[in-house]
């Protein structure tokens, strides 16, 4: 869809059918966001103008995941009531009548995204940002589960969240074009080797550089829910170091004991549970939600040439991401991560 | 290794999408990151045509070794990894012995899977011919992946 296509039905749907401003202005792609398509613009009301953003499904046929939008935004509108959540506050639902998908919008953000930042300030410590992220964490993490959607699934026990993951690493591995030792090997390694149980909180799921915003007022805000659920909380922290491997920097590695630590304080946890080596237990475990995205982009590619080069680009991401697995287990095996060293 | 999807898919994508923004009436943010991502994905083709073949034969004939040892050894789902390495056996005599292709390559790592399952917690030598077959596999694959880095955005 064009933007100036985008921008007529927004003007429909909000203006016209909503009475929410007058019009809609400096429509413009956001970078990032991979699996969703993402625009800023601007909405002006009397005497005042309101950035926003908005948040839709791909059309069919261009997307790479299949994450349900109106869960996400269930999730979304119910943080919003919580101050002490960074997030962008939530807005309006549509179910696909507005701009032919389901979408929804949410105020817009100023900040840049931690990759942004450090590749800004090449030099500067990542002490400060450590200690952003593990507060946004913990805050989010302490949200009470009943102030959650009644539709998020809620795991009846930790052992049994745990073996759901895993039996999800091994399910999906067989719904790939060809077997796989590399995620074979992985699941009898998760199963061999579970730290001590946690208290299951809300999870964000996909914590990285690019989701992650650090706002001119010192705040941090966190983007892209669509793979939040109800999990272990470490989830969130070992998922930030995995991926921060691929996707430098990881803010974790020069403080992995200080932010183990802080996250103690705030969260009560206790050193049992919160350590360098569950935190990179976990973001192990913690990679199958990505794994869903592109175990399947082999057969998206040989099915059409149609296929988006998102797909093609998904089979190098994978093999990539075999050998970062790897790593990590060989690091933990050997017991390297305890010194704080990246896993990658 | 990822021998999927094959290496013809992958390129009448990336041509197709280079195609479209040669064609494309403005050159957006997303124009810049698929250019990019598609110029990532020709040098991964390009070691993936270049090495895959014999890294695929080599591996595969590792792996076949493993499944016959772990037979021996009466480790595991003995039958799953006899019929699987019936299979590979059926295919390569019908492909007149050879060891080259996706679909070779993808029997000979189903026998691989299952020896996983099967010597993960043994000790011994079934165990670390297991290991060494995983070290060989992640050698290679390493060599494919090479000095693609995930970015674009």
């Amino acid at each position: 869809m064009e933007l100036d296509e985008i921008s007529n039905r927004l003007t429909a749907w909000l203006v016209d059918d909503r009475a929410l401003g007058d019009r809609v202005t400096n429509l413009r792609e956001l970078s990032g966001g991979f699996s969703q398509m993402m625009y800023a613009f601007d909405l002006h009301t009397t005497g005042a103008v309101q950035p926003l953003v908005l948040r839709a499904n791909r059309p069919e046929g261009q997307s790479i995941t299949a994450t349900d939008r109106f869960a996400e935004w269930e999730i979304v509108e119910s943080l919003s009531a919580h101050d002490e959540i960074p997030i962008p506050k939530a807005l309006l639902y549509d179910d696909g009548h507005a701009l032919g998908v389901p979408c929804f919008i949410v105020e817009h953000v100023d900040g840049v995204t931690i990759s942004r930042h450090f590749a800004a300030h090449p030099t500067e410590k990542t002490d400060r940002v450590a200690d952003m992220l593990v507060a946004s964490l913990a805050a989010i993490h302490a949200v009470p589960p009943a102030d959650l959607p009644t539709t998020l699934d809620r795991p009846t026990s930790w052992e049994g969240h745990i073996d759901s993951l895993i039996g999800k690493w091994r399910k999906l591995e067989r719904t790939g074009l060809e077997p796989d030792p590399f995620v074979r090997y992985l699941a009898n390694w998760l199963e061999a080797n579970k730290p001590a149980a946690a208290p299951m909180r809300l999870v964000h799921g996909e914590v990285n550089n690019d989701n992650l915003l650090i706002c001119p007022d010192g705040s941090m805000t966190v983007v892209d829910w669509e793979y939040a659920h109800i999990g272990d909380p470490r989830e969130d922290l070992g998922w930030y170091r995995t991926v921060s491997a691929s996707v430098p920097p990881d803010v974790m590695a020069d403080n992995i004991d200080r932010v183990c630590e802080r996250y103690r304080k705030i969260s009560g946890l206790d050193e049992d549970v919160i350590n360098p080596t569950s935190i990179a237990y976990f973001g192990l475990l913690a990679g199958v939600s990505v794994y869903d995205t592109l175990i399947g982009a082999p057969a998206t590619v040989e099915l059409s040439d149609q296929a988006p080069v998102l797909a093609a680009y998904m089979s190098a991401v994978l093999a990539s991401a075999q050998l970062g697995w790897l790593k990590v287990i060989d690091a933990l095996d050997s017991n390297a991560v305890t010194t704080g060293m990246a896993p990658s | 290794m990822l021998s999927r999807p094959s290496l013809s898919s992958v390129l009448n994508v990336l041509s197709r999408a280079t195609m479209d923004q040669a064609q494309a009436q403005e050159f957006s943010a997303s124009s810049a990151r698929e250019l990019f991502i598609t110029s990532q994905m020709l040098a991964y083709l390009a070691r993936r045509a270049e090495y895959e073949p014999s890294l695929m034969a080599a591996e595969i004939d590792i792996y076949e070794d493993l499944g016959d040892q772990v037979l021996r050894e009466g480790l595991g789902d003995t039958d799953g990894i006899s019929r699987a390495l019936a299979d590979l056996r059926t295919h390569r005599a019908n492909e007149g012995g050879s060891s080259s292709g996706a679909t070779a390559y993808a029997l000979a790592s189903e026998v691989l899977c299952l020896a996983i399952d099967a010597a993960f917690s043994a000790t011994g030598s079934v165990h670390d011919a297991m290991v060494n077959a995983m070290r060989v596999r992640e050698i290679n694959q390493a060599a494919i992946v090479g000095d693609f880095v995930i970015g674009g955005r």
